[in-house]
């Protein structure tokens, strides 16, 4: 068993799963609130499509990101087919419902009465979602994250169908244990999937942590 | 909050370091059919030392390694199993040359030793792998033949290796699959047994050069050149 074997694919799955979890908390926080605040008839529509990777099969995820992103596709001249950042791209739009469904909650959550008293007291609406919303929604916005991370580290279908199985380049963690079962290399299979077990079951302890009974809100 | 805060901090650490390996040495990509995945798996010594540039491979059906060739994967070589895929890269004008490797056949393997009857075979789906193309044709020459087995269950890998794990795992009794496969696993001569050749149309194994870059180049001569046929006939490979 080769070392870089097991610690290159699984260096890539953090670094997949963490530059996916930046983005997705830098635009599901603005996205978040501005869904909570919403008073229209569209907005179960604009819900209802945010929602859509949720319970969308993650091969026609994968297939349709493919044709959006190969050369023939409307953003060919990004590159972002078979590399790193297209597999960022994919894993945002994966992974989106995750974050964004637990942001949007924190903020609709939050009393209408407290933003109300906030701006009787002059607080304008970027004052109120900035030292108001945010830090009243940060245990939201820390579970977001954890469920936006985990998710991404377990992604299999939408990395291999726009991302293949390039070594040192999309070859994640995920992918790397179905190759090492095919080709029977159990030991390395094993080794990575524990790793991952082990990662996952932590971070899972993490969310229950965060959402405790009691813990301050 | 500071949750969030550690997990953009980490993010920016990370992405700074983003950039920095596309600075080094461009590697050889190699995307190989998985029944050449055992000598694939042995040539990157001889490839780093010819060529000076490290090699790394994947590996899949030839027909899923083509469709990710034909959008914009970044091999520099394909190793593809049967004609059908060569045909469809050179019509797509993505196939600078193309050299034959040999082939390897078709055996029948079953961990237990061949037996009269088993419930599950495994093959590699037909429509995407050309030994599960090759392995449908040969059931069809064996049924009903005295010393074969008869009619079993059939389960399929998304390719030649799938297939093979899925016997060599014990999930499924037997499988058709490439002797390279076979050799590569250490099985004993009472594992397997050969399909005569005229049950199931050969399956060549062709390199095809999609990059045309010297160091793409060097891979294509090291594929063609002597110094591999010790390792291609270990792995069951008969040279052209």
């Amino acid at each position: 068993m080769k070392m870089a074997e097991v610690l290159t694919p699984l260096w890539l799955s953090l670094k997949l799963a963490s530059v996916t979890t930046l983005i997705l908390l830098l635009a599901c926080v603005p996205l978040g609130w501005a869904l909570a605040r919403w008073r229209s008839p569209w907005r179960v529509f604009a819900e209802a499509i945010l929602t859509l990777p949720l319970v969308l099969p993650p091969t026609v995820l994968g297939f349709y990101l493919l044709l959006l992103l190969g050369p023939k596709g409307p953003l060919a001249p990004l590159h972002l087919v078979f590399s790193f950042w297209g597999l960022v791209a994919g894993s945002v739009v994966f992974s989106l419902p995750f974050v964004l469904r637990p942001v949007q909650g924190a903020f609709e959550a939050i009393p209408q009465s407290l933003l109300d008293s906030a701006a009787s007291l002059g607080a304008g609406p970027w004052a109120r979602f900035a030292a108001l919303a945010i830090p009243l929604a940060r245990r939201g916005m820390a579970s977001a994250a954890v469920l936006g991370f985990a998710h991404t580290l377990g992604e299999f279908g939408v990395v291999l169908m726009i991302g293949g199985d390039i070594a040192g380049r999309t070859r994640v963690a995920s992918i790397a244990v179905f190759d090492a079962v095919e080709r029977l290399d159990f030991a390395t299979a094993h080794l990575m999937s524990a790793i991952l077990v082990g990662t996952a079951f932590l971070i899972l302890l993490f969310f229950s942590w965060l959402n405790r009974p009691g813990a301050q809100s | 909050m500071k949750v969030c805060l550690a997990l953009l901090l980490a993010g920016a650490a990370i992405l700074g370091g983003c950039g920095r390996k596309d600075a080094a040495v461009q590697p050889l990509r190699l995307a190989a059919a998985s029944s050449f995945r055992p000598v694939a798996e042995q040539i990157g010594a001889l490839v780093q030392h010819e060529c000076g540039v490290p090699l790394q491979f994947s590996s899949g059906s030839s027909g899923s390694l083509a469709v990710q060739v034909l959008h914009g994967a970044p091999y520099d070589v394909l190793i593809a199993a049967g004609e059908d895929v060569p045909e469809r890269l050179a019509r797509a004008r993505r196939v600078h040359a193309s050299a034959s490797i040999g082939q390897s056949p078709l055996v029948l393997y079953a961990p237990a030793g061949i037996a009269r009857h088993w419930d599950v075979l495994a093959l590699a789906r037909p429509r995407v792998a050309p030994y599960g193309a090759a392995a449908k044709q040969a059931l069809v020459h064996m049924a009903g033949r005295p010393g074969w087995p008869g009619p079993a269950r059939r389960v399929y890998g998304q390719s030649a290796a799938q297939a093979f794990s899925l016997a060599a795992s014990g999930a499924a009794q037997a499988a058709l699959a490439p002797l390279s496969l076979v050799r590569a696993a250490g099985a004993d001569p009472a594992q397997w047994r050969a399909i005569p050749a005229d049950w199931y149309k050969q399956v060549p194994t062709r390199a095809l050069l999609l990059n045309a870059r010297p160091a793409a180049r060097c891979l294509m001569d090291v594929l063609q050149g002597r110094a591999l046929d010790p390792v291609l006939h270990q792995a069951g490979y008969q040279r052209p």
